[in-house]
């Protein structure tokens, strides 16, 4: 097996990132690197030659290729701030589902021995 | 004075229909106070728990087992003498005649959780198949790395927690992963804890509506993105 310089750089961006996104992820952070990555993409497009003569220094060959590299980190990342963000959601829902059940408690009927009821507020015929 | 009148039992409870009846109907002859949580079910869960002396909470949407016992968990230690909750399963695997000796720990002030463990001596676990038997050696494994608990059961749904203990819970995994999650509350908040045997009634009925062997990557899942930040 051949490893070039390019899959070691790529391969710890990806260790690299699960790091960041179990510990250092913040709104900022996120927006940095999103920003970060448009603008590759836009070096990319503009000049071609100089996403080559990038590729070639890591090693990968073809330009194209290392963009396709880069469209994997960047699908990564994004798919890590959905499901945060889902998480997020999920919690708050969780949070407002709960607060309405507790808020309409239903007494179910009293209890045929003669004694209380739950919370003592009804009691049976 | 048992302090029986003063615990909730903790019901969540997922198109149970079929099953609840059974279980609410042992409650009627005991002191204990009942919760069901209904968990945003589409059959007719609610309204047959009414028709027992329960109190009813109900989750406008599905949110899973975990969410559920939370919800009546943070409901039975706002209501007034509370002195312990219990967690116990909608399906009829557990045994109200468990509860005394579930109790008694709790009561003599010995420990702030007490859990059930079908693989203690005098513990029965009938009909259980050897595939979930598999799994919960796995699971027991698990917790023994992760949370650095000795136990015999990890995976019991019938636990019994000491007021402070239960306030202290505030379970975040909404689905099957709260198991987990308990375990890893006791043991960083150092409460403490002990098993007792209890029987579980394996039938057709739970064994459906239980859960398969993969569902242990979806807790594990869980587990994981909520380490995410």
């Amino acid at each position: 097996m051949n490893i070039v310089t390019g899959q070691v750089v790529f391969l710890i961006a990806v260790l690299a990132f699960g790091w960041y996104v179990v510990r250092l992820r913040t709104v900022l952070t996120d927006r940095l690197i999103l920003v970060a990555l448009t603008l590759a993409a836009l070096v990319a497009i503009i000049s071609p030659d100089t996403a080559s003569w990038v590729a070639h220094r890591l090693g990968i060959g073809r330009g194209a290729d290392m963009l396709i590299y880069f469209f994997i980190v960047f699908c990564l990342f994004r798919f890590v701030e959905i499901a945060a963000d889902r998480r997020a959601t999920q919690k708050s829902l969780t949070e407002v589902v709960r607060a309405l059940a507790i808020q309409n408690a239903q007494q179910g009927q009293a209890r045929k021995d003669g004694g209380m009821n739950n919370r003592g507020t009804q009691s049976s015929q | 004075m048992s302090i029986a009148n003063q615990v909730w039992i903790i019901i969540a409870a997922y198109n149970e229909e079929k099953a609840l009846p059974g279980v609410l109907a042992e409650f009627q002859s005991t002191p204990y106070q009942v919760v069901v949580v209904d968990d945003g079910s589409t059959d007719a869960t609610a309204e047959v728990a009414l028709r027992y002396p329960v109190t009813l909470l109900r989750h406008v949407t599905n949110l899973g087992q975990g969410a559920a016992l939370q919800t009546g968990i943070s409901y039975a230690v706002l209501q007034p003498g509370t002195q312990a909750v219990v967690t116990f399963d909608a399906d009829g695997q557990h045994q109200v005649a468990d509860l005394p000796r579930l109790l008694a720990p709790i009561e003599a002030g010995d420990v702030d959780v007490c859990l059930g463990s079908r693989f203690l001596p005098g513990a029965q676990a009938i009909h259980m198949p050897f595939s979930r038997r598999l799994m919960l050696r796995g699971a027991l494994i698990l917790t023994r790395l992760t949370s650095g608990l000795r136990l015999t059961d990890t995976h019991n749904g019938l636990r019994a927690f000491k007021l402070p203990a239960a306030r202290q819970l505030q379970l975040t995994y909404n689905r099957m992963a709260h198991a987990s999650e308990i375990l890893a509350r006791i043991s960083e908040r150092k409460l403490r804890y002990c098993e007792v045997p209890v029987t579980i009634r394996y039938t057709h009925y739970s064994l459906t509506k239980g859960q398969s062997i993969l569902e242990s990557v979806n807790v594990l899942w869980d587990m994981l993105s909520a380490r995410m930040r």
